[in-house]
Formats: structure tokens, C-alpha cells, sequence
């Protein structure tokens, strides 16, 4: 997938070229787009989008870094941008709702059950996912890479654009936090 | 589950993920994609189209203005030039002047 001649055919617009991109990578961006924003239908959606930037982008794709890599940063850029927006009119809702112009939707936090999960996880990891979405932003994607996506650390310092000892460190940050948010919610 | 979590709880939920499979794609999604980018393709090229037409037009409404407004002025120099002539004509005939003589 990272040879010159097929990123060549891409970047002429070869039709093939893009089924074939398609076909190769939707599990792994559909899969990490859904561990990351936890709803199939933002998954869905925003899955497309990546591939019509890939496809648009790809005459900027200069061979730097794997094509794995390039699209898992477009997958994380679109996953961040919706939850960022989420959380603006989240925002812009309260704000309103408080000077009185506006309804607050009432925010449901639904449970979470990644269809690969074994059933003997679902609990577990359906409460995981909760506690995924309280972590920061940078934690949550090395956190997800590396457990939804089994990345290893050097796949992901490269998706991030930083080191493996950077990872290591989000790493133990995002379960020491995970632990806490796991206990709070035990504990209320 | 105990409503008291121990060491053991919590690293069985942190690792809840470990033995995950990849959720796969809807089937629909590469047909959807492709399609998608197919029909956006030629609607990139016209992107613009719309903008240029704008700027055409607001281009084309300045010229048409700045003709007319050129236009107008220099009709208003060139019929103030001529009441002018007509006017040193008149005052000249009226009073036996050559029309070249200076007029103080």
C-alpha cells in the first residue's frame, strides 16, 4: 500500500486505485473513528469524509510517512473537530438556555458497545468507554490507537508526531486518570 | 459488580479492550464513498464558477458606472465648452468684436 506506483495512481485519480484505498483501510478507519466518538452513525459519516479528504489530499501526500500514518492522522483531525463542535454548541446551548433565548437538549450518555467486543467484556468495557470520553484529548487517542486499534507504541508516536517515550507517558497519565474516573463513578 | 472497586477490577476493565475485534465497515460505505466523490468531483471544478460570475459581475457593474460616470462629465465639459463659445459669439457679434479678440 505504500508503493510509489499505487500512491502514483492515486494521485493521477485512478478509479481502481481508490476502490482499492477504500477497501484496504475502511476497517481501520471505520474502527478507529468509532472507538473515538463512540456513535455508528458519526462513525459512518465522518469514515466517508476521510476518504474524500484522502482522495483530495493525496496530491499533498509527499511519501514522507506511511499512508497508514497519513490517514490515521486525517481519521483523528475529523474524530477531534466533531467532539469539538459537539462540545461548542454544547456551549452556545447552555449559554443560551441561561439568558433565556434557547432550549437545553438534555444530554443522554447512552452506553457504549463496540461490536468487537466479547460478550464476557461488554460490561466492562461499555464503562471504559465512559470513562475514555473524560480523558484528554491527546490520552483518549494514544489510549485508543494503542487498545482499540493494536498499534504499537511506534505506530502511534508517528501518528502523533512524537516520540514512543511521549506515548509511554500519555499512557500511564491516561490510566492513572482512567482508574480515578473509574473509581469516581463507582464511588457516586 | 461490587460497588467498592479493587486494584484487580480496575485492571480488568482497563484491559476490557485487549482481546477486541476491529468493528468492520458498513458494506455501503465504499459504494457511498466512491459515489460520493464522483458526484463532488465536477461540482470542485465549478467551485469557482459561482465566484468568479460574482466577480465578474460586480467588475462589469463597476466599468458600466465609472463609462456612464466618465460619459456624463464629459458631456457636462463639452456643453459647457460649447455654451461658453456661444457666448463669447453672441457677445462678440453684439459688440463688433472678431471673435479672436480678447475679452477682458
Amino acid at each position: 500500500m505504500n508503493d510509489p506506483d499505487f500512491i502514483h495512481l492515486l494521485q493521477e485519480g485512478e478509479e481502481k486505485a481508490y476502490i482499492q484505498l477504500v477497501k484496504t483501510y475502511q476497517d481501520r478507519v471505520y474502527n478507529t473513528l468509532l472507538s473515538m466518538i463512540q456513535q455508528e452513525a458519526d462513525a459512518e459519516d465522518l469514515a466517508q469524509e476521510v476518504f474524500i479528504q484522502v482522495f483530495q489530499s493525496i496530491g499533498n501526500f509527499r511519501g514522507e510517512a506511511k499512508l497508514s500514518t497519513w490517514i490515521y492522522r486525517i481519521c483523528l483531525t475529523k474524530a477531534l473537530d466533531l467532539e469539538r463542535k459537539k462540545k461548542a454548541k454544547k456551549r452556545i446551548d447552555f449559554f443560551k438556555h441561561a439568558i433565556g433565548i434557547g432550549t437545553r437538549e438534555e444530554e443522554t450518555i447512552t452506553d457504549f458497545n463496540h461490536p468487537g467486543i466479547e460478550l464476557m467484556n461488554k460490561e466492562k468495557s461499555s464503562l471504559l468507554f465512559k470513562a475514555l470520553k473524560k480523558l484528554p484529548e491527546n490520552q483518549r487517542t494514544a489510549f485508543t490507537l494503542i487498545k482499540a486499534e493494536d498499534l504499537s507504541y511506534q505506530e502511534v508516536a508517528d501518528i502523533m508526531k512524537t516520540s514512543v517515550g511521549a506515548i509511554e507517558g500519555l499512557m500511564a497519565r491516561a490510566k492513572i486518570n482512567l482508574k480515578k474516573y473509574l473509581q469516581e463513578y463507582y464511588h457516586s | 459488580m461490587n460497588k467498592e472497586l479493587n486494584q484487580r477490577d480496575l485492571e480488568e476493565i482497563l484491559n476490557s479492550l485487549d482481546s477486541m475485534k476491529r468493528a468492520e465497515a458498513p458494506p455501503y460505505l465504499l459504494s457511498r464513498t466512491i459515489n460520493t466523490w464522483k458526484n463532488q468531483k465536477p461540482q470542485e471544478n465549478m467551485l469557482f464558477e459561482p465566484r468568479l460570475r460574482i466577480l465578474g459581475l460586480v467588475l462589469g457593474t463597476l466599468f458600466l458606472f465609472n463609462s456612464l460616470f466618465f460619459l456624463y462629465e464629459y458631456k457636462k465639459i463639452g456643453l459647457a465648452g460649447n455654451q461658453e463659445n456661444t457666448g463669447i459669439q453672441s457677445f462678440s457679434a453684439e459688440f463688433g468684436l472678431s471673435p479672436n479678440s480678447p475679452v477682458k
